[in-house]
């Protein structure tokens, strides 16, 4: 190793004694209640999603069953007329 | 921090129990702090990259693998959202005079720069990270500050093991050189004699 890579090291080493610094008290508070609020609604999120997926779910199938129903009706008013007229 | 808590946390983040975010939050919030603000030499800059930070894993907590490792993915957070922050405002890569002056200080007492000064070595560090290019800073900010194996730093810049090994070892020499500039230019004056 030469003794620049070790003057570097050294200054590497010096850098892990830095001083800490944070932002003030209240932006501290300030923040962590933010992102306890912004978690809390990601908690309900699944919950309102299962929810609302389940209510597509029963609009779908219920459009599909009227949809069934009338092709149904009208190929029997088709098949009354057809047998109306001897065909 | 040790890897059972840390996959304890991300466990309960996952599952949104805010004394889960309230640990990860004590124990990193100032890490983060600081990589932002030395590396965008602002303290403005800094505390709104940090607020979008936290929020960011508090937003992407449920989706955040069990696994993951909190404080390398928190610096890549900040990491990417000052490359995004620089590239936007068009920052000009020019050192502020004043900046070293006007740096910002913690509840009204000392400057961290002026508690840097009872130690000449930090205050020389800090001065020197500051003239240093910001890929330079990044990651000695990372590994020399943050304590982040070469290998977590890699993945925090995108970079390839040995693509950061280069990095670093540019970074080291650059700083080596920064923090005794009035020997350099005494060694060049004389050797201009």
């Amino acid at each position: 190793m030469t003794s620049n890579e070790d003057r570097s090291d050294a200054v590497l080493a010096a850098l892990n004694d830095l001083p800490v610094w944070d932002v003030d008290e209240r932006r501290a508070q300030s923040l962590g209640v933010q992102c306890r609020a912004v978690l809390a609604t990601q908690k309900r999120a699944p919950a309102i999603a299962a929810h609302a997926g389940f209510g597509r779910w029963t609009h779908v199938t219920g459009r599909a069953l009227l949809a069934i129903w009338c092709a149904v009706y009208v190929i029997e008013i088709v098949r009354r007329g057809a047998a109306a007229f001897g065909l | 921090m040790d890897r059972d808590t840390e996959l304890s946390l991300v466990a309960g983040l996952r599952s949104g129990d805010p004394g889960a975010f309230d640990a990860v939050y004590e124990a990193y919030r100032a890490r983060v702090f600081g990589f932002l603000v030395r590396l965008s030499r602002s303290r403005t800059v800094a505390e709104d990259l940090l607020d979008e930070t936290w929020l960011r894993l508090v937003s992407n907590a449920a989706r955040l693998h069990a696994d993951s490792r909190l404080l390398p993915w928190l610096f890549t957070v900040a990491r990417n959202l000052y490359w995004t922050y620089r590239r936007s405002s068009a920052l000009e890569e020019t050192l502020d005079p004043r900046a070293l002056e006007l740096w910002p200080c913690r509840d009204g007492g000392p400057s961290p720069f002026e508690v840097a000064a009872q130690h000449e070595l930090q205050r020389r560090l800090e001065r020197a990270l500051v003239q240093l290019s910001p890929r330079h800073r990044e990651v000695l900010l990372l590994v020399g500050v943050e304590g982040l194996t070469p290998g977590e730093a890699a993945i925090v810049c995108g970079l390839t093991p040995e693509a950061l090994r280069q990095l670093l070892a540019r970074a080291r020499a650059a700083l080596a050189q920064a923090i005794e500039p009035s020997r350099d230019r005494t060694r060049m004056r004389s050797g201009a004699k």
